[in-house]
């Protein structure tokens, strides 16, 4: 079934409110801008370098190729949260590849490029299946040791001629045009190679790809919930920047002629990690300024430096990279780019027009914010409901009618049990979920509803027991897996990406429905552009189900948390799912909202989709759950109506109090006994 | 002891609020603990208990609202602080120095008193309240019974020889029989004249405890009472379970916020 | 020059001059093991101190060890000029100066964003590295300094097995430190305060330990471990500016062998480490051996990915 068809059956020809054109903002056209400004920096640089009088045409080059690495850096850290400090390993895989593969094979320098890519590509596909497993900062030093690792080896090997380096060969050359390290011309092919990188990176990163890595990296656990396989997208990353890395090192070769390992420090990963910082990590276009800031920095030290300290001057620049690195990260932790955004916004506030998709967190989302902060209610709350409203009685009015009189059974959970060191958070558990059915779970602190979601969503690994989705056995599958299986969820802590808009993270929530690659994203095939607008739709109706819509370009962490909540579950219904699990919907939602909730409830129930719902507002709760399970310290004590469940003794003893003879009984002894405990005492709070 | 409401306040929270983000745990709610007096707060899950807790003591920083210690405002202060000044909570899940000896938690609760001479004997004051500590001394505290961590919890929190004690969900999964245990624990203190406020979603135990009762609800008092007063069952269920009457009445109650809810509320008024 | 001017030779001038010499026997072979190791403990232990208390992988930990050596160095002169301060007194010296500086380093530089993500305040102790090598750059220079052992003679022969000297003041002020961190640890204060931080900090924080506090006493206290090691390993090897990073990843390496969780593990990797570090260099064809660190720390990334048990336990627990 589909939540969408349904929707659409509901409300014949009904189609997005807002059309697709708008919600998919990006065109082919869209980097053209950013492109210009830095091809114009670049392409001038043998003209302004040499003016500025520190400076000269080979910081230039420095400039591009350092712009490659940077970019690689920013896809994998700044774009996916990983910490890979191999870049200089990368970086010498391509300088090394071509020379040894001309060397020996006598290649075309071109072609020893390509194999040099192929092999940096393929190699950090298979480190990265390694260790993306490992967490964090386990992963930045893992990787700073295989850089390390790859330094010694360029060093030692007699294969890369050891301390003395190893001769490259011929220079490339197009037709009868030869570019060789001395000249301007091969400035030139090393500025086409990084702007190409630039596209090639952000291309990359507005997609279906980036939208996946954006989402990884903030938040997995939600991620994989939408069915987002996170290693496969860390991988792609990783493997983008690696190619990227090793094209600049065979160009790199190419300049210098002769290769030596001193070029290929661990100290190059941490001037790159500098360069990315400086521009700023979350952001493609920083990437060049951040390295030429760096650059120049570093030169005006050089230079002026001695005439101010009379000492070295290269021995400045070591504590001039530390110091810079701590002041930006201390400073302006967005880097120059945080600079380039706040221009940006102060054009747009110029020109209504503007582009709003382009930029990452749009005016408007700040006058939200700014309304959130100042306490003011936000009108769109009371507007929404008619927006809900209008959706939800049109569909349930004819349910009762045409239920189904045996409809399927989606979820069925057979004595799920779960133990952490000793302890068990649930035993025994069991539930079935058919078709249209909206099942409750409640249950006093820690009974265990929130490890039961996990256990079904593959969150947390049950120990034993059986889960099933639609007849298919998804015990302990992973949860982007078990996902595919046609399951959703929402979390009790709104695990929203708070940076993305509130479109990219509905879309991120159908990303099952499309199968646009990083291929695809980069060349931008017509495919990319039929996927983003299947996905875009699909939002946009996931959005319109919840009375959103209209804050579509909004960063979704700007939002109310009413808000907040509708988006995240608009962003489980995206994913078109057979089966939705929600994890205390109504918390910390007023009471209007959590009626508009429970009708949004009903509605999906309509539509034939099995909900399992945790709550602790009893009355939301009860009133739209078919059945209600108890569970109490991991034990489940019934299920049973709603009614019933509120009546039964059992249960009432499980909130109220579980030795419940006993301690009203020692209430009225202790009572007795204290002085204090007549009958008499007034009444407080009058 | 009739002079209950003359002795002075402890404690005083006015129009305390507290929130996570944009989510308002507790909303305006305003309570006095006096002096030797056990106030229980009472309430289902997500009532905003603990976070009541959590803001008085300045685990979590208030949205709004005011706290005073014996009549120094401590509202706003970090939880290092108001420990110093004598405020002391017993955290949900009693959050021990698991892998750390029995002893040491204890000589970890009197961290704040220094090198005072005091702690030796509130050492010895509080292993003769809870015996089974004092032969459990140099076992770690992860490996003791919930029972026994629940005891190590309080007494851990008496080492700093508190004003003000406050006891979030003594009873939380352990065992009835244990619960007994815990529950005379808790009496003794406040036989010795200890200040507690206890927060517990087991109505009996929190009525066997307190010589008042707050039920929470959804953020705010809904209710208060007298321990003693006979509370209305139904009501009382109404409150952890959802009531059974026309739910759109209800809702509109829940919107009018406390006190004026039922028939029952009125009297405690 | 292109990238190169970017770079700078660094690297190269740092050899693993423990194994300078050749080795023949088992036992010597174990035995400068065990002496190397017990730096990478002293390291592996400083890292984890850190690590625990504040959920910072300190970066910067090989950089205070080559700051504890140069300081030591500057003080008691290169290779004893007499005019120079007493051997006990350079070290304590620069002990206290290291320690102090790892303090107002957190202070400055983690502090303001201690509520950052790991990977963040990662990149910043990375910083931190890069400071404080370019501070040992600027006086130094990239040349390289050895000191004389602390008590000088010829090695001592115990059980037939020839020992260095300074092998032994290694080996036996480890073993003294090891013995104070524990008693810090386990009887004082201040050490049952800081292990309250590492073991729940939520209630640290309630029985009203200052956690924030406990962060700077932690760096300093890493800072110490490390600049120790560096004072007393200066003279059996060569210090320069550069030597910080290839130590801090082998105290990683340490660390990790150690199983990440207790200081015991900690110091069991670091010996175990350097016994494996010597072993396998020991015996070694020389064009393996060649590759110096890289043998190894290859080894342990390989068995770390393949069995990454003790860090999986505590850092795998989603927040879901």
């Amino acid at each position: 079934m589909s939540v969408t068809g349904s929707a659409s059956a509901g409300r014949p020809g009904s189609r997005a409110v807002v059309p697709v054109s708008v919600l998919v903002a990006d065109r082919w056209w869209a980097p053209l801008g950013g492109l210009a400004l830095v091809g114009a920096v670049f392409f001038t640089m043998p003209i302004w370098m040499p003016a500025l009088g520190f400076l000269s045409v080979e910081d230039g080059v420095t400039v591009t190729l350092y712009t490659m690495l940077a970019l690689g850096m920013v896809l994998v850290l700044g774009y996916c949260g990983q910490l890979m400090l191999a870049t200089n390993a990368l970086f010498g895989v391509g300088a090394y590849g071509l020379a040894i593969l001309a060397l020996h094979q006598g290649l075309n320098p071109w072609a020893g490029m390509a194999v040099s890519a192929v092999a940096a590509g393929a190699g950090a596909a298979l480190i990265g299946v390694m260790v993306f497993r490992l967490t964090g900062h386990l992963l930045g030093l893992v990787t700073l040791a295989i850089g390390y690792i790859a330094f010694i080896v360029f060093e030692t090997s007699p294969l890369t001629g050891g301390a003395s380096g190893i001769g490259v060969g011929p220079s490339l050359s197009i037709g009868g045009a030869v570019f060789s390290g001395g000249e301007n011309s091969f400035f030139y092919v090393c500025t086409v190679a990084a702007l190409i990188s630039l596209v090639v990176a952000r291309n990359l990163v507005v997609s279906r790809t980036g939208r996946a890595l954006r989402a990884v990296e903030a938040n997995e656990a939600a991620a994989a919930s939408a069915g987002v396989n996170a290693t496969h997208y860390k991988v792609v990353a990783f493997v983008a920047g690696a190619i990227i890395a090793s094209v600049a090192g065979s160009l790199y070769a190419n300049y210098v002629g002769v290769v030596g390992a001193s070029s290929f420090t661990i100290l190059v990963t941490v001037e790159v990690l500098l360069m990315a910082v400086v521009g700023g990590l979350r952001s493609i276009w920083g990437a060049p300024f951040g390295v030429l800031g760096v650059v120049v920095f570093q030169a005006a030290l050089q230079t002026y430096g001695p005439d101010v300290i009379h000492i070295n001057s290269s021995y400045f620049t070591t504590i001039g990279f530390g110091v810079v690195l701590i002041l930006v990260l201390l400073l302006l932790p967005g880097g120059l780019a945080s600079i380039g955004d706040g221009l940006a916004r102060m054009i747009a506030s110029w020109s209504p027009e503007a582009n709003a998709a382009n930029r990452r967190i749009s005016t408007e989302s700040h006058a939200v914010a700014l309304q959130a902060a100042l306490g003011e209610p936000s009108t769109s709350a009371v507007a929404d409901v008619s927006a809900v409203a209008a959706v939800a009685p049109g569909i349930t009015s004819d349910v009762e009618g045409e239920a189904d009189p045996d409809p399927p059974c989606l979820l069925e959970a057979v004595g799920v049990t779960c133990r952490f060191e000793g302890l068990t958070a649930l035993d025994g558990v069991s539930l079935e979920l058919r078709a249209g059915e909206v099942v409750g779970l409640i249950g006093p602190n820690g009974a265990g509803k929130t490890t039961f979601f996990n256990c079904l969503s593959g969150h947390v690994q049950p120990s034993s027991g059986v889960v099933r989705l639609g007849g298919t056995d998804v015990t302990g599958m992973a949860p982007y897996r078990i996902a595919r299986h046609g399951l959703a969820r929402t979390f009790q802590n709104i695990e929203l990406f708070p940076d993305m808009s509130v479109l990219e993270n509905v879309m991120v929530g159908a990303h099952l429905s499309a199968h646009a690659g990083a291929l695809s994203a980069i060349f931008r095939l017509p495919r990319h552009w039929r996927d983003e607008r299947v996905l875009a739709q699909r939002a946009g109706h996931a959005l319109e189900r919840v009375g959103m819509e209209r804050y579509a370009a909004r960063a979704a962490g700007t939002l109310p948390y009413g808000q907040q909540r509708r988006v995240e579950i608009a962003r489980a219904l995206a994913a078109q799912p057979h089966v939705l699990l929600l994890d205390e919907p109504a918390a910390g939602l007023s009471a209007s909202e959590a009626q508009e909730l429970v009708e949004l409830v009903r509605a999906l129930a309509s539509e034939s989709l099995g909900i399992v719902m945790v709550e602790h507002n009893m009355r939301a709760l009860m009133d739209v759950a078919d059945r209600v399970t108890v569970l109490d310290s991991g034990r489940q004590l019934l299920t049973a109506l709603p009614d019933e469940v509120r009546k039964d003794e059992t249960v009432i003893a499980s909130y109220l109090g579980t030795s419940h003879l006993d301690l009203s009984r020692a209430s009225v002894r202790g009572a007795g006994a204290r002085p204090e405990g007549a009958t008499s005492v007034p009444e407080e709070g009058a | 002891m009739t002079t209950a409401t003359e002795r002075p306040a402890v404690l005083k929270v006015e129009d305390l609020s507290v929130a996570y983000g944009a989510v308002r745990a507790v909303r305006g709610v305003s309570l006095a603990l006096r002096q030797a007096e056990c106030l229980g707060v009472v309430g289902a899950n997500g009532a905003g208990k603990t976070s009541l807790l959590a803001g008085i003591c300045g685990l979590v920083r208030p949205a709004g609202g005011s706290v005073s210690l014996d009549d120094v405002a401590i509202g706003g202060l970090k939880v290092e602080e108001t420990v110093r000044r004598g405020l002391v909570l017993v955290p949900e899940r009693r959050q021990l120095f698991a892998s750390m000896s029995v002893r040491d938690n204890l000589l970890l609760g009197s961290y704040v008193l220094g090198r005072e001479r005091k702690v030796p004997q509130q050492l010895e004051r509080v292993e003769e309240l809870f015996p089974t500590l004092a032969r459990r001394r140099e076992q770690r505290a992860g490996t003791l019974s919930g029972g026994e961590q629940q005891m190590l919890a309080i007494a851990r929190g008496l080492m700093s020889t508190p004003r003000v004690l406050m006891v979030d969900e003594p009873s939380l999964g352990l065992a009835p029989v244990v619960v007994d245990a815990v529950v005379d624990a808790l009496r003794e203190l406040r036989r010795q004249g200890l200040t507690l406020l206890i927060v517990e979603q087991n109505v009996r135990l929190a009525m066997a405890l307190a010589d008042r009762l707050l039920v929470m609800e959804q953020g705010v008092v809904v209710r208060q009472t007298s321990a003693d007063a006979v509370l209305d069952e139904e009501a009382l269920v109404a409150a952890y379970l959802g009531g059974p009457t026309d739910p759109k009445a209800e809702r509109h109650a829940d919107d009018g916020g406390a006190g004026s809810r039922e028939p029952s509320s009125d009297r405690s008024r | 020059m292109c990238g190169a001017a970017l770079v700078r030779t660094s690297m190269m001038d740092w050899m693993p001059t423990f194994f300078a010499t050749g080795i023949g026997q088992l036992p010597e072979t174990l035995a400068s093991g065990i002496v190397n190791g017990c730096i990478y403990a002293l390291a592996a232990v400083s890292l984890l101190v850190v690590y625990n208390v504040t959920g910072v992988i300190n970066f910067a930990v090989g950089d205070f060890l080559m700051a504890g050596a140069m300081l030591t160095l500057l003080f008691a002169g290169p290779n004893g000029d007499p005019h120079r301060l007493p051997l006990a007194v350079a070290v304590l010296l620069a002990v206290v100066i290291v320690t102090a500086l790892g303090g107002l380093l957190e202070l400055l530089v983690i502090h303001p964003r201690r509520r950052q993500g790991t990977i963040f305040l990662l990149i910043l102790t990375i910083g931190i590295s890069s400071v404080l090598e370019g501070g040992a750059l600027i006086p130094t220079g990239s040349l390289t300094y050895g000191l004389r052992p602390f008590t000088s003679g010829p090695a001592l022969s115990i059980a037939g097995v020839l020992l260095p000297r300074q092998d032994l003041w290694i080996v036996g002020s480890t073993l003294i430190v090891m013995g104070l961190l524990w008693y810090g640890a386990t009887r004082t204060r201040i050490g049952k305060a800081l292990r309250a931080c590492e073991v729940n900090p939520t209630a640290a924080r309630l029985v009203g330990i200052r956690v924030d506090r406990y962060w700077t006493i932690a760096f300093a206290l890493g800072a110490l471990l490390a600049a120790f090691a560096g004072a007393i390993l200066v003279p059996v090897t060569y210090a320069t500016y550069d030597m910080g990073i290839p130590i801090t990843l082998k105290a990683f390496v340490a660390w990790i062998l150690g199983g990440a969780e207790s200081p015991v593990g900690a110091v069991a990797g670091g010996i175990g480490f350097g016994v494996l570090e010597a072993v396998v260099l020991g015996y070694s064809p020389a064009s393996v051996a060649n590759y110096g660190d890289a043998v190894p720390l290859l080894l342990l990334i390989v068995a770390l990915v393949i069995r990454r048990r003790g860090l999986t336990r505590q850092m795998a627990v989603t927040r879901v």
